[in-house]
C-alpha cells in the first residue's frame, strides 16, 4: 500500500476493526520521505498515523463496552482524545473526514455517561526540561529553536520532564489524567447508564446524541417557594434549594439516528445512581 | 458523573501593597536579568510557599505562556519573567485547571494584557475543544497604589468579567 491507499483506506474506514500492518507500512514510508528530504510527506504520514492511533483507541474503548470492561474503557477514550488533540492543529478533518467528527463526539459523550467522579492527581515539582526532537536542555531563556507542538522529520515535538520532585498525591474531580480514577474499597460503580446505550449502540460509527436536562426531582414537585424546604434546612424553598438547584437532576436522554428505527430498542426512563 | 461544566465565574478586587520595588528585592530576583527586568512592565512571577514547597515555582505550561508573550507583538508591552533559567520550577498539579502565573504589570499595559490572556486561553479551548477553566491573578499597579484582580472561573467569561472590572479600578 502506498500512501494514497493508506489515506483512502482511512478515509473509508468504517468496520470494526483497522488492518494491523498500517502502522509498519507508515513508518516504512516516513523512513523514505526522511530520506528524501521530503518533510511536508514525512508531516503528513505523521497525521496519518495520528488518525489511525485516534481510531484504533476508540474501537478499543467501544469494544471494551460491549465486553462491559468499562474502566478499560474509559482509559481508551482518554487515550483517543488526548491523541485527537494532538492532531487538531495540523490536520483539516472538518466535514467528519476520516469519521473523526464522529468519534469526537461520541468519545466526549461517552465520557459523560461513567459515574467516576474522584481521582488521584501527582503533584511534583520539574526542574529540568528536553526537547524530544534533538534532547538538548530547554530553559527558559535558551531554547533548540524546536517548538512544542510543531511536526519535525514525521514527529510531533514535545518536553520531556528530567528532574523531577514528588510532593504529593491530591484527590481530585477536575483531573487532567483521567485515568487516575480511584475505586473504593466495597463500593462497585454503577454503569448502567452505558449498558443501556450499548443495547443499541452496536456499530462504532453509528450516528447518536446526548443530551443532558434538568429536571425537577420528585420530592419537590408542587413545593410552595415560601414554605420551608422539604430539606428539612429550617429555611424558605426559595433560599434554599430552589436557589442551590439542590431540586434538580440531570436527565439524560439519548437519541439514535437511523433509517429504520424498528432496529433500536427503547429503554425506559430509569434512575442511575454513581454506586450499585 | 462528569458533568457539563456550569457556567461559573468569580472575580475579587482587592488593595495590594504589591509593587514592582518590592519584586527587585525579592530573595529569587535574578541579579544577571536585573537590567532587563526593570525596564519590563509586565512581570510574571512564581508562587512562594506552594504545597509546603520551599522554593518559589511556576504553575505548569508557564515556559509556554512566557514565550507566547515574547513574541506577542506589541510596542508599548516590556514582558519579562522574574526568576533566573536555573531556578526556574513548575508545579505540576495534573489538574484540567489552566493556571496562569501572577502577573505584575503597570496600568497602562492592562488593556493590552487582558487581550493577551484571552487570546491565550481561546487558544488553548480551541485546542483541547473542551470548556476549560482557568484562575488568573493580575497585579495592577498605578503609582503607589496597586490593586489585584483574581478570576476564577470559564475561559470564555474572563475578558467580558476583566474588562468591567478594570475600566474604573482606580476610581472607585
Ligand atoms: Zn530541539
Ligand atoms: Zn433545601
Amino acid at each position: 500500500m502506498n500512501f494514497e491507499e493508506i489515506n483512502n483506506y482511512l478515509q473509508n474506514f468504517t468496520g470494526t476493526e483497522l488492518r494491523k500492518d498500517i502502522p509498519d507500512l507508515l513508518s516504512h514510508l516516513k523512513k523514505e520521505a526522511l530520506d528524501n528530504s521530503d518533510q511536508d510527506l514525512a508531516k503528513n504520514i505523521w497525521c496519518l498515523e495520528q488518525v489511525y492511533i485516534v481510531i484504533a483507541h476508540y474501537l478499543n474503548a467501544f469494544r471494551h463496552l460491549h465486553e462491559k470492561d468499562f474502566f478499560e474503557a474509559w482509559c481508551q477514550l482518554d487515550r483517543a482524545e488526548i491523541e485527537l488533540s494532538f492532531l487538531r492543529r495540523h490536520f483539516d478533518y472538518s466535514g467528519n473526514k476520516y469519521n473523526l467528527g464522529i468519534i469526537e463526539n461520541h468519545v466526549l459523550q461517552l465520557q459523560k455517561m461513567f459515574p467516576y467522579q474522584y481521582f488521584f492527581s501527582r503533584e511534583s515539582v520539574v526542574k529540568k526540561w528536553y526537547c524530544s526532537i534533538c534532547n538538548e536542555e530547554i530553559s527558559l531563556r535558551k531554547s533548540c529553536g524546536h517548538k512544542v507542538g510543531e511536526i519535525y522529520n514525521g514527529e510531533q515535538c514535545c518536553r520531556v520532564a528530567g528532574d523531577i520532585e514528588f510532593l504529593g498525591i491530591a484527590l481530585v474531580t477536575d483531573p487532567f489524567d483521567k485515568y487516575t480514577v480511584i475505586f473504593p474499597k466495597g463500593l462497585d460503580y454503577n454503569y448502567s447508564m452505558l449498558e443501556s446505550l450499548m443495547v443499541n449502540f452496536k456499530d462504532p460509527f453509528q450516528i447518536w446524541e446526548l443530551s443532558i436536562t434538568k429536571k425537577l426531582k420528585v420530592e419537590y414537585e408542587g413545593a410552595g417557594k415560601n414554605r420551608p424546604c422539604i430539606c428539612n434546612s429550617g429555611k424558605k424553598y426559595k433560599m434554599c434549594c430552589l436557589k442551590s438547584g439542590n431540586d434538580l437532576y440531570d436527565h439524560y436522554h439519548i437519541n439514535f439516528f437511523v433509517d429504520a428505527p424498528t432496529t433500536i430498542i427503547p429503554v425506559s426512563e430509569q434512575f442511575v445512581h454513581t454506586w450499585k | 458523573m462528569l458533568h457539563e461544566s456550569h457556567k461559573t465565574k468569580e472575580l475579587k478586587v482587592n488593595d495590594v501593597n504589591l509593587s514592582f520595588s518590592e519584586i527587585y528585592r525579592k530573595p529569587y530576583f535574578p541579579h544577571e536579568h536585573e537590567e532587563s527586568i526593570k525596564k519590563a512592565n509586565l512581570l510574571l512571577l512564581p508562587f512562594e510557599g506552594m504545597r509546603g514547597f520551599e522554593k518559589p515555582v511556576f504553575p505548569e505550561e508557564t515556559m509556554s505562556f512566557y514565550n507566547y508573550i515574547r513574541e506577542y507583538e506589541n510596542n508599548e508591552l516590556i514582558p519579562d519573567i522574574c526568576i533566573s533559567d536555573q531556578d526556574y520550577h513548575e508545579l505540576e498539579l495534573h489538574a484540567d485547571l489552566i493556571t496562569l502565573p501572577l502577573l505584575l504589570l503597570d496600568k497602562v499595559v492592562l488593556p493590552i494584557a487582558i487581550g493577551l490572556i484571552t487570546h491565550y486561553l481561546t487558544q488553548k479551548q480551541v485546542a483541547r475543544k473542551r470548556d476549560l477553566k482557568v484562575k488568573v491573578n493580575v497585579t495592577v499597579v498605578d503609582g503607589d497604589k496597586s490593586k489585584s484582580l483574581s478570576y476564577e472561573g470559564d475561559v470564555d467569561q474572563f475578558e467580558e468579567t476583566v474588562k468591567a472590572a478594570s475600566d474604573n479600578l482606580f476610581n472607585s
